[in-house]
Order: structure tokens, then C-alpha cells, then sequence
């Protein structure tokens, strides 16, 4: 095996010899296929494998499977799981961009402000809306008789849940779709007298047409595999990510939460799929030498935009806002004086403040290394010279994750890490798994976003330094990453924050002692202390908050101080 | 096995191919030391390519290069002694103009007072001495390539390539760098290779010019003999402009062309009667007389004049079915002559400016 490691890297760059840099970089590389093999595949094809076995792990073949297609409780699910996400990505796709529509293309006032109000839930546990919308419609909530008799709990809470938590991953792609533009096309339009409508259908849908299926798969993937908002609002009501959580937890039959686990990966990676043939296709139709389109006031439709932002952002206060209230409540709905008594996690939750301490740690863990990580990943997949194969490998591992829901990463993870004969098996049960499961688990964005920012620099940065007989190492340390700087700071942020707030990543990995504040959540709900559950949630919205406003101001004082050589040039 | 020669770089027998597509086809070339070369050629011709290979920064399918001797085929570009300007500049944008040029020097276990006044000097080259503190982005296109040079000359390398170093520059910065550069490399003569698409360049600049065309050579040649003595019709057709004829050897020394015209003109000794041969005439060379009096005198009418400042090129009509001939004139001329469409001109082609090319059919 160590003789044909040797012979992959030295299958030179078409001829020439290796440098110190190639042999360096090539070494990385498969450094990092290894680690993506161990922390990403390794553990999926224990689950698989698993799906395949009996409790004595004994090779049954397609039995589990058979069982679990006969159980119909269990197969119901499929379908509420399929339901309810497409029913989720059906609303949120239009109202994400009638709302992006509004950000890029009208002149409506309060832009800015209705830009960071569709932003706030990213910043919360997809817990949060959940909870919030048990003390609006639940059985003691005040709005309750505006659902004429219907439960919130079932696939309606679920659905405006998930609105709520995968409408601002939509509206990102949106917005990003609808600002770009070349205004030549909207004015041979107008010149040739086109109706607005036709305006529309021909150009503008057409030019966003592939972030509009990339954000449908995304709130999609979202949707089908999140796990919390089921968790606390889907009562009776059965889905694949709560069946998982059932059958390990529950009743401990690991091989059916394994073969739950494969099925809830199949509509996940056909999404993966579907998105990454169609995104192929996509060729950028505009140049460098675009005229952008700047809107222009039109009082009508400025004032139709403002109608649909208000309304919308006005529900997303309104679920926070719930959450922040009932958080400060002393007693729903019997004494509403307001007490800090909820914040005493203690009191409610074995684990009390600790678990989030926890959080903070996992979350900073996360930021750290896994940016190292994704960014010296994206470096050596985007650089290294020649090795294609192996740059291809690497590429593919590191858009997987993507595909793979948190739940079932953390089963395979349970799988694969307590095997009796897995060497790595004593990072089980500590903090380091719950670390490694999260970077593993966000790993696609980050990489997405190296990439891109790599992509942007000078092509021949490297070849330069070849010529003036620069190690790589010292150009990656005094070119590379200060050009990329808020890049990586976007990629440690996003991490932070998917961290602190994640639950499905983490449900099955933590020990008493390494429990985080999400779990925590879920836990003092489930013991009826919902005050305290939606305490600390706030706690994680606020800490997400400030967090990413430490961002912004670092950011800003970054630009400040580089203006000098970033200039004019992006 | 070396090659005892006095060539600084000896390109020999290299090849390139993308799976089916040929980049490059055999091409060898000899460069001798201090010489300033220029690859020209359309876009797509393979000289950038060329170029990259001789810096190791793309691999030759097959086929050696050397330098100073010693075989560097597969040496990476790390390994190699050169040093090189991209098109893009490739300026580090977070550094400064200062940083940018030390950037190498700093490796060389320098002490920083020599680095320092390695760096003013290679400023003072390039006439930018005031400029080290400045970042690339606070400086026009023109100084960004002068401090890309300064750069790529800080090493002392043998060797400078550069890629369309002019091409992102305005016409007026871009001759002005034209000399500058080609003064550079009388003080400094440090060997040269520059790729450009741009045939003014290449006559102004280069030593000699290696013309290229589909990944092979057409012609190498000083500037004059590229321009005077094109042995291809495609190099007669990308430096400079010509008038293309198509015609059939008549006699051992006459083609017939066109309506029926005669050229006389010196064919190679193994034309044969009947084949059909290429001639090439440029428009500064076609002559106006005023009367029939010698060789090659043909009868014209004025069919377009193009005004172009101090020349006008004017384009004839021999007889009806022929296609149009280009003849250049000076503005002035053209009002003595006071000459307008359908104004009736005989001309004269000189025996010694027509260019036969053989086997190009």
C-alpha cells in the first residue's frame, strides 16, 4: 500500500520533476482525502454496511430493509417527510424571491434593514421558530383559535417552522441570482416596447433560473433532513429524521435507525445530484463588461415590495420576538410578570449553564480547525500541480457532505467510532468527535466559498513565486491568505454559528459531560420546562448575534486597513 | 548527452498536444545569448504555450530544451533560471511596490541594507523610484509592468520571458514601454523572449522575430528579412499587408494572372510550366507611372481610396473579374494626381518586390 501511495505521487506533472512543492503538496493532498475518508465516508459505509446486519452483526441481506418497507408506520414517514419539504420548498422559493426581487431590483426604502431582518434565523436553532409557535398556536397560545380548530402540531407547525428556518439559505442564493444583470438587455426591451410581465418571463426569470433550482434544493435538503423542528412541534405526526431518533434512541435497533438513516440519505443525494448536472450546464451569460442595471423608482410596484418585505420580516420579528418574550415570562399563560428565573438553566436541565459553556467550546473548536482545515483544503485541491485524479477525488469528498444529513453523519459516527476494532475508537465520546462531526458536517459551504475566493486571484501568483524561487509555503502565507482574509473569516463565521446552533450534527454523539446547549433544548421541552428550552434559545440567537457582529466589525476594520491595497481592485 | 554550441537556449524538436489536438508541432529554435527574440503570431499559434515551456510552467509532450548547455527538459519551473512578466502583471496586490520586488530577494539570505539597495537600483531601471511604498493598485497599468519587470529582473536571471507584457496598455504608454524595454535590454542584455500578437512590436523590438502560425514555425528571421523577404504566404499576410495573386507560370520567368495579365518575375529554378504559384506584392511597393515604359506595366482604374493620414491606400481594378489590388500613396501624391473613383492609372509592380512562393497552393 505504501509502495503504490509512493508511485501515485510521484506520477509527475506530465514530465517534469517534482520540486520540494509538488512532493509538499501532494503529501497534503492525500493527507486530505484520508481525513475526509475517515471522518465522511468511512463512517457512511459503516451505516450502510450496518443496514445490512442483525443485532449480532450477522449479514442479513435486504431483511431490515424488507421490515422496514412492511412496517407502514415506519413507511408513512417516507411520505410525510416528502410532503412536508416540498410543501416548505414550494412557499418558501417564491416568497424568497419576490423578497430578493425586492432587495435587488426596486427602489422600496429600508433595504438594509429588511436584508439583516431576513438573516436573523440563521443565527437560531431551527428549535427556536418551533417553540415559538407552541406559545402563538399551541394548546395554551393566544392565536390559537386562528387555526379554526386545526393543531399546530403536525405538519402545519412543521411547515411554518422550516418557512421560517429555510428562508433566509434561500434568499442568500436569490439575492445573489437577481444581482447581477446587464441593464442593455432591460433597455432593448423598453425599446422595444415589451410589457413588463413578458420583461420578466423573458429576461430576468431566464438569468436566475439556476439559483432558483439551487436554492429548491437547498430549502429541499434543509427540510427533509432537519430534525429539531419535527422534534418539538410534529406531535404525532412521523418523520424520517424523528424515526431515526425513535428507533437509536428510542429503542435502541440501531440496524433500522441505520436503514431509516440510508433511506433519508437517498432523496438527499438525488437533490445533490440533480443540482450539480444542472449547475453544469450553467455557462455564465454575462461578461466582465456587464452595464449594471440600477432600478429605478416605480411608486406602484416599490410600494407592492414594501407590502410583501414588511409582512414577511414582520412575521420573522414576531417569531423571535415570541421567543425572547416567553423566555422572560414567569408562568405561561397564568402570570406573565416578567423573571430572569428561566435563565437559571439549573434548575430545569441537570446540566444548566454548563451546557452551553459546552457550546461555546464546540462552536469555537469548530471555527478554528475546521477553517484551517477547509482552507488549506481548498488551497491544495485548487493548486496543486498536475495529480488531477487525485485533485478530482478530493473536489468530490469535499462537495459530499452537502448531501448527507447531520442525523445520519452522527449515526455513521456512532457506527464506525465504536467499532471494537476501530484504533480511533477513544475519541468516542468526547469532545474531539463532536468537533470532527461538525466540521465534517459543514464542510461544503466553506469549501464552496475557498474556492471561490482562490478562484479570484491571479492565476500566475504561483508561477511568479517559482520563477523568483519562492516556496509555495511563503507565498500561501504572505499572498494567499491576506488576500483571502474575509473569505476566511466568512468560512470561520459561518462554522460558529452552524455550530452553536446545530442539533441533528451532535444529538447522537453527546455525553453527559460534553452535552451542548441545543440538546439542552430539546431536552428541558421535552420535560415541559418550555420557558427555559426557549431561554436558551435566545441565549444561542444572542450569542450568534454578537458573534457575527464582532464579524462585521472586524470586517470593517480589515477593509479599513488594507483600503491601501485593495483599492479599486476586488 | 549535451550539445557543445554557442546557443544560449536551444528549443529542439518539441511537441505538444492536448489528446487529439497538436499545440505545438516539432518546433526547434536556437536563441544565442543576450539576443531580445519575439515570438508573433495569431492568437492560438502556440507561442504563449512555447513560451511556458521554456519556463517549466507547462510540460512538453516531447522534444529537449537547453539552456547554457545543460538539458532542462524536466527540471520544474523552480529549478530553472528565469525570470518572467504575465500580460496580467501578476503584481501581489497586499504588498508593496518595495515588497513585491524583494519578494525573491528575501530568500537569498540577503542582508536587508543589500536587499534594500538591490531594490532602489532595479527601481531607478525601471524609472521608478519613487514609487516603493505605493501598493499596485494606487499605480497606472504602465508602472504596474514597470515594477512586474523590476521583479522579474531582481534575481539576475539569465533568462526574461515575457508574455504580451504591452497588450493590457493603451497605445500611447504601450510604445513609450516599447522603448523603454528595448533599452533595458541593451544595458542590461540579459537574454529575451517576448510573445506578442502585435506585428508592430515584434518589428520594432526584437533581434529576430520567429513567425509562428498553428503550432509550427513559418519563419525566423531579423525584422527586415520577415518584412522584405516573407518566405510563406501567411507571414506575408500577418506582417505587414499583401496583395495575394494567384496565378499560372507561363514561361520560365512570367505568370499569367487575374484578366489575362503578365507579371515577370524570378521564379525558382524548379517551377515547371502550367503550375500554378503564389505571389505576394506589397501596396507600398505597387508604383504609379504616367506612362507605359517598362517591365510589369499594368493598366488600372481607381476603384476605393481609403484615407489613412499621411498615406492613402487605394484600392484597383485591373479588369473586371480580377480581384482588387492595394496600392498605397502619399496623401500628397494622391492630390497631385487628383485622383478620385473611376480615375484611370497605370501602374508598375518592380520585378525584385515580388515574393514567389512555391508548393503553397
Amino acid at each position: 500500500m505504501s509502495l503504490g501511495i509512493a508511485n501515485a505521487l510521484s506520477v509527475s506533472s506530465g514530465g517534469l520533476r517534482l520540486d520540494r512543492d509538488d512532493w509538499l503538496m501532494r503529501v497534503l493532498l492525500l493527507a486530505l482525502i484520508a481525513w475526509l475518508g475517515v471522518t465522511l465516508i468511512m463512517p457512511i459505509g459503516w451505516l450502510l454496511i450496518k443496514s445490512f446486519q442483525d443485532a449480532n452483526g450477522v449479514l442479513v441481506g435486504l431483511r431490515n430493509y424488507v421490515q422496514y418497507f412492511s412496517t407502514p408506520a415506519l413507511f408513512e414517514s417516507l411520505w410525510n417527510s416528502l410532503f412536508v419539504a416540498t410543501l416548505t420548498t414550494l412557499i418558501v422559493i417564491p416568497l424568497a424571491y419576490a423578497y430578493a426581487y425586492a432587495l435587488r431590483r426596486t427602489c422600496m426604502p429600508g433595504r438594509g434593514f429588511f436584508y439583516s431582518a431576513a438573516f436573523i434565523p440563521i443565527l437560531a436553532p431551527s428549535l427556536l421558530p418551533a417553540i415559538s409557535l407552541i406559545y402563538l398556536f399551541g394548546n395554551q397560545g393566544f392565536l390559537k383559535d386562528w387555526l379554526f380548530g386545526a393543531s399546530i402540531y403536525g405538519p402545519i407547525g412543521i411547515v411554518v417552522s422550516q418557512i421560517f428556518y429555510c428562508f433566509p439559505h434561500a434568499l442568500m442564493i436569490l439575492v445573489a441570482a437577481l444581482s447581477i444583470a446587464d441593464a442593455r438587455h432591460y433597455e432593448a426591451a423598453r425599446s422595444l416596447g415589451t410589457s413588463s410581465v413578458r420583461t420578466f418571463t423573458t429576461i430576468t426569470l431566464p438569468s436566475t433560473k439556476y439559483g432558483v433550482i439551487s436554492a429548491a434544493f437547498v430549502v429541499f435538503t434543509l427540510s427533509i433532513t432537519d430534525f429539531g423542528i419535527a422534534k418539538v412541534i410534529g406531535g404525532r405526526f412521523n418523520v424520517l429524521a424523528t424515526d431515526i431518533f425513535k428507533q437509536v434512541i428510542g429503542q435502541q435497533n440501531f440496524e433500522m435507525g441505520a436503514v431509516v438513516g440510508f433511506v433519508l440519505l437517498i432523496p438527499a443525494v438525488v437533490a445533490f445530484g440533480v443540482d450539480r448536472w444542472v449547475q453544469r450546464k450553467h455557462v455564465a451569460v454575462l461578461s466582465s463588461k456587464v452595464v449594471p442595471l440600477i432600478p429605478k423608482p416605480k411608486k406602484g410596484r416599490d410600494t407592492i415590495y414594501l407590502l410583501v418585505c414588511c409582512l414577511t420580516a414582520c412575521l420573522i420579528l414576531v417569531i423571535l420576538g415570541m421567543a425572547v418574550w416567553a423566555s422572560f415570562v414567569s408562568r405561561w399563560p397564568y402570570n406573565l410578570a416578567l423573571t430572569w428565573a428561566n435563565f437559571d438553566f439549573s434548575n430545569y436541565d441537570s446540566a444548566g449553564w454548563h451546557s452551553y459553556w459546552n457550546s461555546l467550546k464546540l462552536a469555537s473548536l469548530v471555527a478554528l480547525f475546521g477553517t484551517v482545515i477547509i482552507f488549506v483544503g481548498a488551497y491544495l485541491t485548487e493548486k496543486t500541480r498536475g495529480f488531477g485524479v487525485f485533485k478530482g477525488i478530493a473536489q468530490f469528498m469535499a462537495m459530499l457532505p452537502m448531501a448527507v444529513p447531520g442525523l445520519v453523519l452522527g449515526l455513521g459516527y456512532i457506527f464506525f467510532f465504536n467499532a471494537k476494532e476501530n484504533p480511533l475508537g477513544f475519541i468516542y465520546a468526547t469532545m474531539a468527535i463532536m468537533v470532527i462531526n461538525s466540521i465534517t458536517h459543514f464542510y461544503t459551504v466553506g469549501h464552496i466559498t475557498a474556492i471561490a475566493a482562490l478562484k479570484q486571484m491571479d492565476k500566475e501568483f504561483e508561477s511568479v513565486s517559482a520563477s523568483l524561487k519562492v516556496s509555495l509555503m511563503r507565498t500561501f502565507a504572505k499572498v494567499t491568505t491576506p488576500i483571502c482574509l474575509p473569505a476566511i473569516l466568512d468560512i470561520s463565521i459561518y462554522l460558529f454559528v452552524n455550530a452553536m446552533t446545530t442539533v441533528s450534527a451532535v444529538v447522537f454523539l453527546y455525553t453527559s459531560q460534553t452535552r451542548v446547549a441545543s440538546v439542552s433544548i430539546i431536552h428541558m421541552e421535552e420535560a415541559g420546562f418550555t420557558a427555559s428550552a426557549a431561554a436558551m434559545a435566545v441565549v444561542i440567537v444572542g450569542t450568534s448575534a454578537l458573534v457575527k457582529l464582532i464579524h462585521w466589525a472586524l470586517s470593517d476594520l480589515l477593509v479599513r486597513h488594507t483600503q491601501g491595497w485593495r483599492g479599486r481592485r476586488i | 548527452m549535451s550539445v557543445v554550441t554557442n546557443d544560449y537556449l536551444r528549443i529542439s524538436h518539441v511537441s505538444k498536444s492536448y489528446g487529439e489536438d497538436w499545440a505545438l508541432k516539432d518546433v526547434s529554435l536556437s536563441i544565442a545569448k543576450d539576443e531580445f527574440v519575439c515570438f508573433l503570431g495569431p492568437s492560438g499559434c502556440g507561442k504563449t504555450t512555447l513560451l511556458r515551456i521554456v519556463a517549466g510552467l507547462e510540460t512538453q509532450s516531447s522534444g529537449m530544451i537547453y539552456q547554457n548547455g545543460t538539458d532542462i527538459s524536466d527540471l520544474p519551473a523552480s529549478e530553472r533560471d528565469f525570470g518572467i512578466v504575465f500580460q496580467s502583471y501578476a503584481l501581489f496586490p497586499n504588498l508593496t511596490v518595495k515588497a513585491n520586488i524583494a519578494f525573491g530577494l528575501v530568500n537569498q539570505r540577503l542582508k536587508r541594507s543589500e536587499i534594500d539597495r538591490k531594490v532602489s537600483d532595479l527601481l531607478n531601471l525601471v524609472g521608478m523610484s519613487l514609487a516603493h511604498a505605493k501598493y499596485p493598485s494606487e499605480l497606472s497599468g504602465g508602472m504596474q509592468q514597470r515594477v512586474a519587470l523590476a521583479r522579474a529582473l531582481a534575481l539576475s536571471p539569465g533568462l526574461l520571458l515575457l508574455d504580451e507584457p504591452l497588450s493590457a496598455l493603451d497605445a500611447r504608454v504601450r510604445s513609450h514601454l516599447r522603448s523603454e524595454i528595448r533599452k533595458l535590454h541593451s544595458r542590461l542584455g540579459v537574454t529575451t523572449i517576448m510573445v506578442t500578437h502585435d506585428q508592430e512590436e515584434a518589428l520594432t523590438m526584437a533581434d529576430r522575430i520567429v513567425v509562428m502560425n498553428e503550432g509550427k514555425i513559418e519563419q525566423v528571421g531579423t525584422p527586415q528579412e520577415i518584412y522584405s523577404f516573407p518566405q510563406t504566404p501567411f507571414v506575408a499576410n500577418f506582417v505587414g499587408t499583401s496583395n495575394r495573386i494567384v496565378g499560372k507560370v507561363c514561361s520560365p520567368r512570367s505568370v499569367t494572372w487575374g484578366g489575362g495579365q503578365t507579371l515577370a518575375c524570378d521564379l525558382p529554378p524548379t517551377s515547371v510550366v502550367g503550375q500554378s504559384v503564389h505571389l505576394a506584392v506589397r501596396p507600398e511597393h505597387v508604383r504609379i507611372i504616367t506612362e507605359r515604359s517598362c517591365d510589369n506595366t499594368l493598366h488600372s482604374s481607381v476603384h476605393g481610396i481609403e484615407f489613412l493620414g499621411p498615406y492613402c491606400r487605394l484600392s484597383l481594378h485591373l479588369s473586371p473579374d480580377s480581384p482588387a489590388l492595394l496600392a498605397d500613396l502619399s496623401t500628397e501624391q494622391v492630390g497631385q494626381l487628383q485622383l478620385t473613383i473611376g480615375s484611370p492609372l497605370f501602374i508598375q509592380i518592380p520585378r525584385e518586390r515580388i515574393q514567389v512562393f512555391e508548393g503553397h497552393a
